[in-house]
């Protein structure tokens, strides 16, 4: 055992809780250390030595002191918190009925936000499509394939698509197979 | 049946109950034990005095706080510990600030240093200033050990849950805490005997 795992082992070698084997590298490393042998001898003393310190009391003005404040506290009644937690609206724990009014005003609020609104906006992509192009420069003109005007999509070419309201229909979104 | 023969537990449980009387006995139980722990880790009596009346004052104000679970004496050393750190906390800040504002004690164990012959055996007042003042030297966490263990004398399991850590780390702690609580010593040339 080194000086090291000689301190480590201090409190214990004290109190007894030292292995056999440990216990007896502990006393061979005690004989042939002074330096460990000194810090365990005073180690040692100075836990017998501190329960008996002086034992402080208290002033003999503690008891009344303490039951000034206890009256001052009792005097000032319930505080605005403990009030509240006091209350029961309707019956119900304070707590869990602020929780349950709060979840309710929430999911009212998102249903009313949702409800209100009035779908998705109408989006003219025609008129977008051509702004762009108005606007970014030829040479900056991004490689896109546009399909001839001539050409049909597989939108235009339903069945169920009158000609007459394709211009109309072309302003939408369209899905394909859509009916 | 007498006093002693109540257990904290069945006390506090009176007290929770609205028996203000239990609540006097605990007091009169604890007071001073209380002010031995708080007094050693603060190193101002006036000080842990006020402090003592705090812990019993949460006693009171929280005592539905209680819980079966635990020891009495062990919560309410929690309480006190916490109150404590804390004071001790505010009382670091406020010397930074300022060296004027040293406490009594303080002055007082500036003047006595200078008095102390090393090699005049320490009589048990000496001992007692020496380990007060080498005390305030050691980290909170080995003092509030150190204290715990060695002057109140409480048992491992308590002050693992009073300082909220495990046994093993409650055990190295004192054993670090009395080593350097030796070295300290030493090196003040002050040897406990």
């Amino acid at each position: 055992m080194n000086c090291y795992d000689f301190e480590l082992n201090i409190s214990a070698y004290i109190e007894g809780e030292l292995k056999q084997a440990v216990r007896r590298d502990f006393s061979t490393h005690k004989e042939i250390c002074s330096n460990c042998a000194e810090k365990l001898e005073d180690i040692a003393h100075i836990i017998q030595q501190l329960p008996e310190l002086t034992q402080k009391t208290t002033s003999r003005r503690f008891i009344h002191n303490l039951h000034e404040k206890i009256r001052e506290i009792d005097n000032q009644g319930p505080s605005i918190w403990q009030w509240l937690l006091q209350l029961r609206p309707l019956g119900f724990d304070p707590v869990p009925a602020v929780g349950f009014a709060m979840a309710m005003v929430m999911i009212i609020g998102a249903s009313f936000l949702l409800l209100n609104q009035d779908g998705l906006p109408d989006i003219d992509f025609e008129k977008l499509s051509t702004q762009s192009q108005k606007e970014v420069p030829q040479h900056c003109k991004p490689s896109v394939i546009t399909p001839e005007p001539t050409l049909t999509t597989m939108a235009d070419s339903d069945s169920s698509v009158k000609p007459e309201n394709t211009r109309h229909i072309d302003n939408r979104i369209k899905l394909v197979g859509g009916k | 049946m007498s006093d002693f023969q109540i257990s904290d537990e069945i006390l506090i449980k009176k007290f929770q109950e609205g028996d203000v009387g239990a609540y006097n006995q605990l007091v009169n139980r604890f007071k001073d034990r209380l002010l031995n722990f708080i007094y050693r880790f603060v190193n101002d009596l006036d000080l842990a005095e006020d402090l003592v009346q705090d812990t019993l004052l949460k006693l009171y104000t929280h005592k539905d706080s209680y819980q079966e679970i635990a020891k009495f004496s062990t919560w309410l050393y929690t309480i006190a510990a916490n109150l404590a750190r804390t004071e001790l906390r505010k009382k670091k800040r406020r010397k930074t600030f300022s060296v004027t504002e040293l406490s009594r004690d303080d002055r007082e164990f500036i003047i006595a240093s200078s008095d102390v012959d090393p090699s005049e055996d320490l009589s048990s007042q000496n001992f007692e200033k020496s380990v007060q003042r080498a005390l305030a030297e050691l980290p909170d966490d080995f003092k509030t050990i150190i204290i715990l263990r060695d002057i109140q004398e409480l048992s491992y399991d308590e002050i693992s849950k009073i300082v909220e850590v495990p046994m093993g780390t409650v055990k190295s702690r004192i054993n670090r805490g009395r080593v350097k609580l030796q070295q300290l010593l030493k090196k003040k040339g002050e040897r406990p005997y």
